[in-house]
């Protein structure tokens, strides 16, 4: 495979130059940057797995990463949390013949690190090892994924450290925002908002793992592999391990919305006792059907001037200017299940918190109304170019990214024409890009704070938030049981 | 003409072999080529580089060291190695100025009121001595003097900075696409790191050279007052944190290693800019510092570059060593301390030096206590079920080393119990050689962790940096196959002669009445348990600093790391970016 080029054009040559007063007056090379093509090295092995292999023989390790159908979206009714629990106890709980002991044991001395975990839409396990012992170390891997023992002891382990972690869910301000925000954008079934409870977790058996287990198939998986190895012999071995998998995959695929959630734009407001206000405000936005339409690198560019960048609008007034917040920031979310999300983020004072997300409104509606000028436009096209090496620089890092496309059907040219596509963006789009895809009036704005304080300050500097639609308190929630608490 | 060394350290050996492996894991032996190519040259003024040329990367990683840490300060003037590596952030005779010679001025007039200052500091000592006041610092004991010329410093310090530009060498950094820029000082070194794209080579020599070059030393009275309140960040941040001085102090005797990189309160009220600019001058000048780069770039063009821009430094003639030894400890010493904290124990022994013959069976020794199938953990932990966490460290520096053995208790256990099942630990190591099997273990991880330490290239920059800072950057080369040497006699025997009694420091620290226990969240306390420490330390720091920009300029430097971060620590690195927003936020609402 041809690995990533990078090239430095020279311009001035061999001319030796006076150092100049300033690092303005530098002149730069031009910089060069290629990808390889991952068509190259994507081969496709029985069950229609993806399988990507790099070779890197520049050090004698090999890392393997595996994507397959299986994430938390297919947690049954009241068993939330089973994904996770399966990926945990799968790491920790040995196999059919390996105590988890032994297990450990084991990987310790062949200094393997293996590790498992799922999201709502997949689950994910990795391995890196020396290449002198990468057969045992794959034939440990694929142990643990197709004889798992789920040892009960272990499962206990990691049930309590998983209720320990739930107690903590209200101690953040932002862990309460989230919550309630994609509760209220996705609807509380959703996979990507759904919550466990205390009571959820107690009731997942060994029997329940083993289940969920059964459902984690290779069938359209991706599995790459980076190292020093042999490409042509490594795609037998891992065919090999695939052929005879125990389970086979009728589990339902893509993952999907079960009911189409309607959420209603206005504020709402979580009590909590806190100096700061946690806000956040926006909506749903569009299912991810063509990465290569060009409006979606008209969003890339208009949300770095809006919010993404260094020196964006909202970072630039609400926090340079006014010193009203620290993190602000916004961020289109994309997914190809089903409708993303557009978000922008703050926190503020009580004091300054109706201010701050006026002026957070305003920006939104200014992006739309207004063109931006010629230098932010040049600025946050050049910041995306100039970064956008950065996530490739090694080969490994390469692999990830095409592996992951390959699970969600990104294609290479999306990545290719980068570039190309970020500078093709007109001011005109970006307009376009802020008038389709940002609905100040959609949204739906939740505060976390003290309530009695945003209210009497916003009055104060008169600002009716209504104006941003209708106000409704929501409850604080026991975080073990997710039930609302008496104030 | 620059004179060029090419030291070529392409291959090393090394062989992983399951020896003696009772069972079934058929390691096969093979050979392992170890491939890192470094050029070295120095420059005629004695600046060396190191380079490693990666030309399939987009980035160029940079940096250089000092070869000066606090070691190399003296009583009086304590913390200053430190002070400097915030100095260097504060721009040059062009860069973060609106106008340099009107703040030359300003400059000197503050320097005029600083000597004053300084006598009258002096007054308040001998107060001090006489038992008049408390503490010569505390600005109630001030006398009217002392107050107006605070007073005018103040005043005269708002004026000068309406002439500054705040963050102006960052913000050229950054808009060029730079990452990653930061600075470190530690007891033996002082470093400067940054990552560049690959076509700004030459502004990372205009830049770096620029700052040794002509750098102003602006806000430096202000500065000491910033690096007090880290002072107080470091020690106050941590329940244990206000002992670890303590403990230092007592462990070392003789050693400029005594006092802490930080500095003592009472010298850095009282450092002087000349002193700042004596030792800048000595230890800062080229034949004391060593670049480092790895990335893409031409090697010709590297060394055009370096004679064009760092060729203009001037060599000192002499540059002071640190020649004081650490003397043999003589007796056991103990400490009893009480803290709002779990009970635990710190266990120190006086060790090597890094570059020392023995140095690699500690980190062996280290490796076999450590880990969930590591000796420390599986008795005090799994077994005995008297801790909840426990794990060992290998501490090497420069000049002299310590190896260390921290743990917590669980429920009802003591500290006590904890040091002594850490002396039937210790016992055993001595009386029974330890398994082939079990070093072969330790030997495959540390042989695939010297792999994985090359990995990554802003990290290979990083380690190069800081090896060549203790002594040796071929440490990094040779680290795998010195550790595949040791044998299980040559543990015994480190164990035999370092682990003594009488070169024993014990710190037994007890839970205060009525102090809570802190939680941690879960993606923290699932660590291994040497990171956990780590991270926690790093919660609780963070919980307790109350100055905002500092945490600010942490969480830009957080920001720079996010490409770098393993996969197995993201949750809590995302954990310690959220809670560093929160403090901030909290701060910002004060």
């Amino acid at each position: 495979m041809k690995k990533i080029t990078v090239t430095l054009l020279f311009l001035t040559g061999g001319i030796v130059m006076a150092i100049p007063p300033h690092p303005q007056k530098l002149e730069f090379p031009e910089l060069q940057f290629s990808l390889p093509n991952p068509d190259d090295i994507t081969y496709t092995i029985d069950k229609n797995v993806s399988l990507l292999i790099a070779e890197d023989h520049s050090l004698p390790l090999v890392h393997l990463s595996l994507i397959f159908r299986g994430g938390s979206y297919l947690d049954p009714e009241g068993k939330t949390g089973l994904a996770t629990l399966t990926a945990k106890v799968m790491r920790t709980g040995g196999t059919k013949k390996l105590t988890p002991e032994e297990f450990d044991e084991k990987a310790d001395f062949l200094a393997a690190n293996i590790s498992t975990s799922v999201d709502s839409s997949s689950f994910r396990a990795y391995l890196n090892c020396l290449s002198s012992v990468f057969d045992e170390c794959l034939e440990l891997f694929f142990k643990m994924l197709k004889e798992p023992r789920f040892d009960k002891e272990r499962l206990k382990i990691e049930k309590t450290k998983m209720i320990e972690e739930l107690k903590q869910r209200n101690d953040h301000p932002q862990s309460i925002l989230w919550r309630e925000w994609n509760w209220l954008v996705y609807g509380k079934s959703h996979p990507e908002a759904r919550q466990t409870t205390k009571a959820e977790i107690e009731s997942i058996t060994q029997n329940d793992l083993f289940e969920f287990w059964k459902k984690i198939t290779p069938e359209n998986g991706v599995i790459a592999v980076v190292g020093d190895i042999d490409a042509s012999k490594i795609k037998e071995k891992i065919a090999k391990m695939i052929s005879d998998w125990p389970n086979s995959g009728n589990v339902k695929w893509p993952p999907e919305e079960k009911t189409k959630h309607l959420s209603k734009p206005g504020i709402y407001v979580i009590e909590k006792e806190i100096p700061q206000t946690a806000v956040a405000a926006g909506h749903r936005t569009f299912k991810m059907e063509n990465w290569l339409d060009k409006s979606n690198f008209a969003i890339t560019v208009m949300n770095e001037i809006l919010g993404g960048g260094f020196n964006s609008r909202l970072f630039t007034r609400i926090r340079s200017d006014e010193g009203l917040a620290y993190a602000v920031r916004s961020i289109f979310r994309h997914s190809v299940y089903w409708p993303g999300t557009f978000i922008a983020f703050f926190q503020s004072k009580n004091e300054t918190a109706a201010y701050a997300t006026k002026l957070l409104i305003e920006e939104l509606e200014k992006m739309r109304t207004d063109n931006v000028t010629s230098k932010e436009l040049k600025a946050a096209k050049q910041g995306i170019i100039d970064r956008f090496p950065q996530r490739f620089e090694t080969l490994k890092a390469a692999i990830w990214v095409f592996a992951e496309d390959k699970f969600i059907g990104r294609p290479f040219s999306f990545w290719k024409n980068y570039r190309n596509y970020i500078e093709e963006v007109t001011a005109d789009a970006v307009k376009k890009a802020a008038n389709d895809f940002i609905h100040p009036e959609k949204s739906v704005i939740v505060m976390v704070g003290k309530w009695s304080e945003i209210d009497k300050w916003a009055k104060d500097k008169n600002i009716d938030l209504r104006q941003f639609g209708p106000i409704t308190h929501l409850p604080l929630r026991d975080p073990l049981t997710l039930e609302p608490v008496k104030q | 003409m620059i004179r060029v060394g090419y030291i070529m350290v392409g291959i090393t050996l090394i062989t992983l072999k399951a020896q003696g492996a009772t069972e079934a894991v058929s390691v096969s032996p093979t050979q392992l080529k170890l491939n890192l190519d470094v050029k070295t040259f120095t420059l005629p003024n004695g600046m060396r580089f190191l380079l490693v040329q990666k030309k399939e990367l987009p980035m160029i990683h940079a940096g250089w060291v000092a070869h000066v840490g606090s070691a190399n300060e003296r009583p009086g003037i304590t913390g200053l190695a430190h002070l400097f590596e915030h100095m260097m952030f504060k721009g040059t005779k062009v860069i973060g100025t609106k106008d340099y010679e009107k703040e030359k001025s300003i400059m000197e007039e503050k320097e005029n009121l600083q000597e004053r200052i300084r006598e009258l500091y002096s007054q308040q000592r001998q107060r001090y001595y006489k038992g008049e006041i408390e503490d010569p610092f505390d600005p109630d004991t001030y006398p009217q003097e002392l107050k107006q010329l605070l007073a005018e410093f103040e005043e005269l310090d708002k004026k000068h900075k309406e002439l500054i530009i705040k963050d102006d060498f960052t913000r050229i950094y950054k808009e060029a696409g730079a990452a990653n820029f930061n600075a470190f000082t530690t007891y033996d070194l002082t470093g400067y790191i940054i990552s560049v794209p690959a076509n700004k080579l030459e502004l990372w020599f205009w830049m770096e050279s620029e700052r040794l070059l002509n750098p102003v030393f602006r806000e430096f009275y202000t500065e000491r007052d910033v690096v007090q309140e880290e002072r107080r960040l470091r020690t106050e941040s941590t329940p244990t944190g206000k002992f670890d001085e303590l403990i230092e102090a007592a462990f070392w005797q003789s050693h400029p290693y005594k006092w802490p990189v930080i500095g003592w309160p009472s010298d850095l009220k009282i450092i002087s800019m000349k002193q700042a600019q004596k030792f800048y001058d000595m230890y800062y000048a080229p034949n004391n510092i060593t670049a480092v780069l790895v990335g893409n770039f031409d090697i010709e063009k590297v060394k055009e570059l370096a004679d064009k821009y760092f060729g203009r430094l001037k060599k000192a003639d002499e540059i002071e060593e640190v020649v004081t030894l650490e003397m043999p400890q003589l007796a056991y010493k103990e400490i009893e301390g009480e803290c709002d904290c779990q009970p635990q124990i710190k266990v120190m022994y006086h060790t090597v030096p890094f570059i020392h013959k023995d140095a690699p069976a500690f980190e062996v020794l280290a490796e076999l206590l450590n880990g969930y199938t590591g000796r420390l953990y599986k008795t005090l932990v799994l077994e005995k079920k008297i801790a909840s966490s426990a794990f060992s460290y290998n501490y090497p520096r420069k000049y002299a080393g310590s190896f260390i053995i921290q743990a917590e208790t669980s429920k009802e256990s003591t500290p006590k119990e904890l040091y002594e099942a850490w002396q039937e630990i210790l016992e055993d190591l001595k009386e029974n050689p330890v398994s082939d099997k079990e070093l072969q273990k330790v030997k495959n991880k540390v042989t695939a962790d010297s792999f994985r330490r090359l990995e990554n290239p802003f990290m290979l920059m990083l380690q190069l940096v800081y090896y060549d800072g203790l002594g040796d950057w071929k440490y990094l080369l040779e680290w795998g196959e010195r550790v595949n040497k040791v044998t299980k006699e040559d543990i015994q025997k480190i164990v035999k002669k370092y682990l003594t009694k009488e070169n024993t420091l014990v710190a037994f620290y007890y839970r205060k009445k009525d102090s809570e226990s802190r939680e941690y969240p879960a993606e923290i306390t699932e660590l291994p348990p040497e990171i956990q420490s780590h991270f926690k330390r790093q919660l609780d720091a963070i919980q307790n600093e109350t100055d905002k920009e500092k945490l600010e300029k942490i969480y830009t430097s957080l920001l720079a790391q996010e490409g770098n971060i393993p996969p197995e620590i993201q949750k809590a690195f995302e954990t310690l970016k959220k809670t560093i927003e929160n403090r901030i936020q909290e701060l910002e609402n004060r």
